[in-house]
């Protein structure tokens, strides 16, 4: 049995449950109606476009075809982290991508290989969602411990440069703001683990309930994937951090201001 | 017998990428001898702290060359030059903890380690400066800009390098504590010492001044 197809009829309705979420904003008077629609256009035509694309990847199923498309998303996502975090693209992208590709890459082929014990790590059907999934937290970790870390060091930069002064290397002055970023990054998926299942049921678990499957099994999946997502993000953020460190710091271990957008 | 140089400044420039680029100073060049202690004035936005700044490597100079006893300081050399000085900013962030914490804390770089023993002569430089032992375990927040300052002191001189940077370290002293802090300080006839003062009245162990006048 799997999950049950929805008509053009059931479309319209989920769209038509709208009119409640605008009605308040309209309400309310809140100027975001304009940024609303768009968001929902946006969304629409992403999901159709990927829809398409993935109907293509999932019947081709060609091993280098999925993993470009995880590159692709990692590219997309590398690109999303560091303007969220109000850094320069030119100087984070190259850095990130292999923060970002080892964070992802390691959690999500020991799940497909070690844990589901699939015989191609590249399968389409395992590879795509799951590698999605990993690398969406791995998104929200780096944009909340990266903007941490770059903003509590400029915050503090006289701190900083007097620990330099009393002969801490770049490494020893940094490592209270990227314990302190760490923290930051990983406490979102510290904090769903702990009250997943009893707050949350994650979008996976309700999935494969909802494709008819015994919520036993939804559970053995969950748990895998949050493993993985908490592997990725451990990995991922304080990489990011460390492999950046030459563009982001002067020979000197001063923190470059050309780093940030907003560069005063 | 004439002392050896320790710090060298040749042709140094400092200018801030701004627009217009703004220059602190140009063409700067000053000797200090081993056991000079040294009074930096000049007006106000003269480049007194930058220059402090530009020995540590903290800020980088357009131009000139800085030569700290016989390296010239660069990015290599700046790593290991930093443990040949001991620097007391104008106001000293003590971070969050205790004042002890913040004392003890720089032994645990890799550069300081073999100094750990130093941390004996912290009851004496205590009392040299007036303050209690039991101020060790406050938290730094507690404490007033006065007591702050000569924790900030005590720090650098534990540290016992043999070139001291003071930017204005008087600053937050009432007249007992400066006098406590001036005697312990001109007692160091062996280090080099390099105060930032706005004349030379407020450094009177002095034994020489630099003058900045900031339109060089």
């Amino acid at each position: 049995m799997g999950a049950v197809d929805l008509s053009t009829t059931g479309m319209i309705m989920a769209y038509l449950v709208l009119i409640i979420p605008l009605g308040i904003i309209m309400w309310q008077k809140v100027p975001i109606a304009g940024r609303v629609l768009i968001a929902i256009v946006r969304m629409t035509l992403q999901l159709l476009l990927v829809g398409l694309y993935l109907q293509f990847v999932f019947k081709l199923d060609n091993a280098w075809l999925n993993g470009f498309w995880v590159l692709v998303m990692i590219g997309v996502a590398d690109v999303s982290i560091i303007r969220s975090c109000g850094l320069r693209v030119r100087v984070f992208a190259l850095p990130l991508m292999p923060a970002l590709l080892l964070g992802t890459a390691i959690p999500l082929l020991w799940l497909v290989g070690a844990v589901l014990r699939r015989p191609n790590l590249l399968e389409a059907q395992y590879l795509i969602p799951v590698g999605g999934m990993i690398l969406g937290n791995c998104l929200r970790a780096n944009i909340i411990g990266m903007k941490n870390f770059y903003s509590s060091v400029r915050r503090d930069e006289k701190s900083f440069q007097f620990v330099l002064a009393q002969g801490a290397t770049l490494r020893e002055a940094i490592t209270p703001y990227l314990s302190e970023a760490f923290q930051a990054a990983i406490s979102p998926t510290i904090a769903t683990m702990m009250t997943i299942g009893l707050v949350s049921l994650p979008g996976m678990m309700t999935g494969v309930i909802m494709g008819g499957n015994d919520p036993m099994l939804a559970i053995k999946y969950q748990i895998g994937i949050m493993i993985a997502i908490f592997t990725g993000t451990a990995i991922t953020m304080p990489a990011a951090v460390l492999l950046a460190l030459p563009r982001s710091f002067s020979p000197f271990g001063n923190l470059y201001s050309h780093i940030f957008k907003d560069n005063r | 017998m004439q002392a050896s140089t320790v710090i060298k400044a040749k042709k140094l420039s400092v200018s801030f990428e701004l627009d217009p680029p703004k220059i602190i100073f140009k063409d700067l060049s000053f000797s200090i001898c081993a056991g000079e202690h040294i009074a930096l004035t000049g007006p106000s936005g003269a480049g007194k702290s930058t220059v402090l700044r530009c020995l540590l490597g903290l800020i980088e100079p357009s131009s000139g060359e800085i030569l700290i006893g016989d390296q010239f300081l660069n990015s290599k050399s700046i790593w290991n030059l930093r443990g040949e000085m001991a620097f007391v900013p104008q106001e000293a962030d003590l971070g969050g903890g205790t004042s002890r914490e913040f004392i003890e804390r720089p032994f645990k770089y890799h550069i300081n380690l073999a100094k750990i023993g130093n941390l004996n002569r912290l009851p004496d430089y205590m009392k040299m400066v007036g303050l209690d032992m039991k101020l060790l375990d406050s938290k730094t927040g507690a404490l007033s800009g006065g007591e702050k300052q000569r924790i900030a002191i005590i720090s650098a001189l534990l540290l016992d390098r043999p070139i001291l940077l003071l930017d204005e370290v008087a600053s937050a002293l009432d007249s007992d504590s400066t006098k406590l802090v001036f005697d312990l300080l001109a007692g160091l006839k062996e280090k080099t010492i390099i105060g930032v003062v706005h004349d030379e009245s407020k450094m009177p162990f002095a034994t020489r001044e630099i003058n900045i006048n900031g339109r060089c």
